[in-house]
């Protein structure tokens, strides 16, 4: 049949305005990469900062995100992916990094668009400095070490308390803003490949600087506050990346012990995934949702007796509307459904028993995409 | 009240009518009905009169707005051919009828993901124009997309 229709059609136009600009950006990153090869006219196509943003808008809305993991138990020097959308069909097979790094000397420190920010080299015994850093895209293999011009040492400090690698639109420029042990913070700008200072307008000698979460421009931290009590408090800092100013959020506040606090984007608000353990009863797991600056609501709760939570980190909330999450006590990928209050095993990616308690294992969530580092 | 009806002509000068408050689901048309709304003909000179057929048939579905989403997708998969889904991608960009448009795309990018770069070539009829050596270093380039 797809032949005869052939036949009939044999004077098939192929359209730049269809193939280029809608059907292009609609494939996966992997199948671009064959694409490159089809022909000169789409080779150079493909290479446009123009189509990278195309394909980057569609990838963001329909691509699934993946799991990146390296273990790190004994030094090794290859990562394998899984699918977060089915966690249940296995990781794929082993990729060899790109760079020379040992995995036991590598930490992942940020991730975006399909690029991820790594520190590499560093030595326990030694100073705790990377010796370099990495942007690297684990799909074409493409990487770059970050130059150290006008950059400080305490930018390169395993101990630093944040990093957070962000998009400037109206620049076409990928950061890496950097809060040190210090509190100061640098910008490394890929555009000019060198570092710059800028001046934070509140002061904020903060203890953690957590995960963080990227939306309208903004790059929203969750940071440990200037607790006196047992229970810490939290905060949430805002960086607007366009005007490089800092503001402070309060966080909802919680009379019991948080274990773990992440920030994620979700239908466009930012929620608070939160688990706890209440005297050791009971674990809970909740989620949180901001709107406007501050204003937030109880969205979602989860109990469990098995005392299990409390190893819980949050990795991806899946289209079905169930969080994965990982657990640190066991090497396990769980799926825990909100709304039915259950949850199942679904993956498991390590493979002793050992490893799977002193978690060793690097990891971050990436989009497969065809970002390049050339600028 | 009686229903306005238009005629929409193909590049093969074959008529078509369809009810006028089903036609401006296309903004070109809604457009074109807006600016001059004497005109009984409305010439479409890149739209052959099988896709036309296609489009007209897409307008005309009966479909309640929560059950659209399915019924654009399964009417572009009822039609999975190549050629035929370029066509009305085509008609459905210069019409500016975005649902149809984006599902016809969406499916031609479905088939042809997994296609080798062979089979992309074959399908969309594009011709290799590298020389032997330069294609090798082409793929050694691009090895992680084989």
């Amino acid at each position: 049949m797809y032949t005869k229709t052939m036949a009939k059609r044999s004077n098939i136009v192929l359209n730049d305005d269809i193939m280029l600009f809608q059907i292009l950006p609609r494939l996966p990153a992997r199948s671009l990469g064959r694409c490159r090869c089809v022909c000169k006219q789409w080779h150079s196509f493909l290479l446009t900062p123009k189509f990278t943003k195309m394909h980057l808008h569609i990838v963001n809305d329909q691509s699934h995100p993946r799991l990146l993991i390296v273990p790190t138990s004994k030094p090794c020097r290859y990562f394998q992916t899984m699918d977060c959308e089915t966690p249940e069909a296995g990781l794929s097979p082993t990729r060899a990094l790109s760079f020379e790094a040992n995995s036991n000397e590598m930490r992942i420190i940020s991730s975006l668009n399909g690029l991820i920010c790594v520190g590499i080299n560093f030595s326990r015994v030694d100073t705790y400095k990377y010796l370099d850093i990495i942007l690297w895209n684990p799909l074409t293999g493409d990487y770059k070490t970050l130059s150290k011009d006008n950059s400080h040492a305490n930018c390169f400090r395993v101990t630093t308390k944040g990093y957070v690698l962000y998009y400037s639109s109206c620049d076409d420029d990928y950061r890496l803003l950097c809060i040190t042990e210090a509190s100061d913070a640098y910008i490394y700008s890929l555009k000019s490949d060198s570092w710059r200072k800028v001046e934070p307008t509140i002061y904020f000698r903060l203890r953690g600087w957590n995960l963080s979460c990227l939306l309208n421009e903004n790059l929203y931290f969750e940071v440990q506050g200037r607790c006196q009590t047992s229970v810490p408090s939290y905060l949430i800092i805002r960086f607007d990346t366009r005007t490089e100013k800092f503001t402070e959020i309060p966080a909802p506040s919680f009379e019991y012990i948080t274990m773990c606090v992440s920030l994620m984007v979700v239908s466009g608000c930012i929620h608070m995934y939160v688990t706890s353990s209440v005297i050791k009863v009971m674990d809970k797991l909740e989620v949180w949702k901001m709107d406007g600056d501050g204003v937030w609501t109880n969205v979602g709760c989860y109990c469990d007796d098995l005392c299990s939570l409390v190893f819980y980190r949050s990795l991806h909330l899946k289209k079905n509307g169930n969080w994965l999450v990982r657990s640190t006590h066991r090497g396990y990928v769980h799926e825990v459904d909100l709304e039915m209050k259950t949850e199942k095993k679904v993956q498991v990616y390590t493979t002793t028993a050992r490893d799977d308690f002193m978690e060793f294992y690097q990891r971050a969530k990436f989009m497969e995409t065809i970002v390049s580092l050339k600028r | 009240m009686s229903k306005k009806t238009l005629t929409l002509m193909s590049k093969d000068k074959q008529l078509f009518n369809i009810e006028e408050h089903l036609a401006v689901q296309s903004v070109t048309i809604r457009n074109m009905v807006k600016e001059d709304g004497a005109s009984s003909v409305i010439p479409l000179p890149r739209v052959d009169s099988e896709t036309l057929a296609l489009v007209i048939e897409y307008l005309n579905r009966q479909q309640a707005p929560e059950e659209d989403e399915d019924y654009v997708k399964k009417f572009v998969d009822e039609r999975g051919e190549i050629p035929t889904l370029l066509e009305l991608a085509q008609a459905a960009l210069d019409l500016d009828i975005k649902k149809l448009m984006d599902a016809a795309c969406m499916k031609v990018a479905d088939l042809i993901k997994d296609f080798t770069l062979e089979e992309v070539r074959e399908a969309l009829r594009i011709e290799n124009d590298r020389t032997p050596e330069e294609e090798k270093a082409i793929r050694d380039e691009f090895q992680w997309a084989f």
